[in-house]
């Protein structure tokens, strides 16, 4: 029984790395993945901090999965991300104001990171609290991993360095554009090609992932209206 | 329709309600516990800013200015005697709003260091200006500057960061605010 | 006055567009810009609630929040409000307006969490902490800006994508990956526009 436990668990954490990636796969939190990812350190400082507000939410909104009546569920999950937001960017400002600096108005956005409120609609509203965290946990790695990437492919390319150390100095001169906006729309695409074509899947996402949004259904409707009119 | 049971109405503004005032409370905890760590950092933070712009005084003291340019302004002092002033100025840049302090030393009337305080400019680009290769370039400048680009600076002239002509010119813009009020100081000290 | 107003506006449209440089907005510059139709509804739909979430929170802000120190709930207070602000122009739309709920109606509840929309009333707010001329005014025109900046990024992205459709495309490359290398270029043209703002207002 006890063994059977660690093996799901272990199931709920490894999926949000691979099989079912935030970014990669599921392309959800597409803003702060193209924004902060101009360095491998913000890259890594972002990560952190959405996955603990992931936790967190994943935590609490679980526990309270059977008193939030579900007509104001998406309002009362949307309080609870956002206090677990503040409270996070609080945090960073006392004692990492580095980090603070560099993410700027992107810390507070982690409130409408779709990843965020996705995961609590599909997965923390249905489940006990602890694979809930796991879940949590598996899915903030898997973000941050996908950041990591995307900031270090961006950072070596754009500017020669890799966490601030000089890599191709005097050898090759970077290539600027790949910090700025074009190139993180750039390595993004690749990377989503990439990685549909490493796990065998004949064709990549058709659009930004609406699977894991609670409003999906609003969304498919207007892509549904645009081409009935269009 | 089906008649609205008032039950079925409260208990989600209950809920709602409950879950805001709890969270509100927490915040207030939390911030409580922070926010003294984070004024005591700021405050830390400015004052190594203002002992690197200024660095011949031992001690600082606020000024209130009359002044729109200038948002915050310390007098720099050393054995109880003026030695400087330190200005913070900001102008408008690339990708927003630039804020820069500025040192300027009262024995020679000339720039003795800038800071950039907070800048959103093009990482890789305009995001040079805050390494000390730009910054340098306002030292020991007395009057108002001007940017020009692709040419060797001569005095009172600032060599632009290569593609970042406006990011330059905004820090530019905001010394020249520092630089004026300064000389609106010692005008009336006259 | 109005000199600064227009600069402050055409620099929100062209060099600060908040989706190509800022990165906000990302969900439906990509997910509805499949037609060019769809897009303009979307955005017009975005820049009605940013001007009307920056004409709230601003002053929120600036006469609750600031006086009683209470800058902390800044997050909580803006998401809260323009989730309420939605809400509430659906309803009165559909009561009073139903041919133009028709056309945005369905946009509107994909708004509140889009993150240009709250990214829009922190960001002026920090602009006005920086300068002291920047007004509440300046704040509307800014967040006016942003909106038709979204829609111009919305509206030819929504043109490059119809060319696409014709397009022989790699297998791999299919789907999104070719949505992001577009977006990708169409970003590099507005990068064209640095500058310019600046130069024509002198």
């Amino acid at each position: 029984m006890a063994e059977k436990k660690k093996v799901s668990l272990w199931k709920e954490f490894s999926k949000g790395i691979i099989k079912e990636n935030p970014v990669l796969c599921l392309v959800l939190g597409t803003c702060p993945t193209l924004a902060v990812t101009t360095q491998a350190s913000n890259a890594i400082g972002m990560g952190i901090a959405a996955t603990l507000v992931l936790i967190c939410s994943n935590a609490a909104i679980s526990l309270l999965r059977n008193i939030i009546p579900d007509k104001v569920r998406i309002p009362a999950y949307i309080t609870i991300i956002a206090g677990f937001v503040t409270m996070v960017q609080m945090l960073v400002k006392a004692y990492a104001p580095s980090i603070d600096e560099s993410l700027g108005i992107y810390l507070p956005l982690i409130v409408v990171n779709c990843i965020i409120l996705g995961r609590a609609e599909m997965f923390a509203s249905k489940n006990r609290v602890i694979p809930s965290m796991v879940d949590g946990l598996g899915m903030g790695v898997g973000f941050t991993a996908a950041m990591l990437l995307m900031g270090s492919i961006r950072e070596i390319l754009g500017a020669g360095t890799w966490f601030g150390i000089p890599l191709t100095s005097g050898v090759v001169d970077p290539i600027l554009i790949f910090i700025l906006p074009p190139g993180g729309f750039f390595v993004f695409g690749m990377l989503v090609a990439l990685s549909s074509k490493l796990s065998g899947k004949k064709k990549a996402a058709e659009d930004v992932g609406c699977a894991g949004c609670p409003l999906s259904e609003n969304c498919s409707k207007v892509k549904k209206e645009g081409e009935c009119n269009g | 329709m089906k008649k609205l049971n008032p039950k079925e109405i409260l208990k989600p503004i209950v809920v709602l309600l409950v879950i805001c005032v709890v969270v509100t409370a927490v915040l207030a905890a939390v911030n409580g516990l922070t926010a003294e760590p984070i004024a005591k950092l700021a405050e830390e933070q400015s004052a190594e800013t203002r002992s690197v712009v200024l660095p011949s005084a031992e001690e600082y003291q606020k000024l209130e200015l009359d002044n729109e340019d200038i948002s915050e302004c310390y007098e720099g002092l050393k054995n109880g005697k003026t030695v400087g002033y330190t200005f913070t100025s900001s102008a408008s840049g690339y990708g927003g709003t630039i804020e820069v302090m500025t040192g300027i030393d009262c024995t020679t009337g000339e720039i003795s260091g800038v800071s950039i305080l907070s800048q959103d400019e093009t990482p890789g680009l305009g995001a040079n200006a805050t390494k000390s290769e730009f910054t340098d370039q306002y030292k020991q400048k007395a009057q108002e500057l001007e940017v020009i680009k692709n040419a060797e600076p001569a005095d009172g002239e600032i060599q632009a960061i290569t593609g970042s002509t406006i990011t330059s010119q905004a820090v530019t813009d905001a010394v020249n605010k520092a630089v004026a009020a300064y000389e609106k100081i010692e005008k009336e000290g006259e | 006055m109005v000199k600064q107003l227009v600069a402050v506006f055409l620099a929100a449209i062209l060099t600060e567009n908040y989706v190509l440089s800022k990165f906000l907005g990302i969900c439906p510059f990509l997910g509805v810009s499949k037609k060019v139709n769809t897009a303009l509804g979307m955005s017009a739909a975005v820049t009605f609630v940013m001007v009307l979430s920056t004409a709230v929170t601003y002053p929120i802000y600036e006469n609750i929040l600031v006086p009683f120190g209470l800058e902390y709930l800044q997050t909580i207070v803006f998401i809260l409000v323009i989730a309420g602000l939605v809400q509430l122009v659906e309803i009165i739309l559909k009561k009073y307006m139903p041919p133009l709920y028709n056309s945005l109606g369905i946009y509107l509840p994909l708004i509140t969490t889009n993150c240009a929309v709250l990214g829009v009333t922190m960001l002026v707010l920090e602009k006005a902490a920086a300068d002291p001329s920047y007004t509440y005014v300046t704040a509307l025109v800014n967040s006016f800006g942003a909106g038709i900046g979204f829609l111009v990024a919305m509206v030819v992205f929504a043109g490059v994508r119809g060319r696409l459709e014709t397009a022989d495309i790699p297998n791999s490359l299919k789907g999104l990956p070719i949505t992001l290398v577009s977006a990708s270029l169409v970003s590099v043209s507005f990068l064209g526009f640095a500058g310019l703002v600046e130069g024509m207002m002198g």
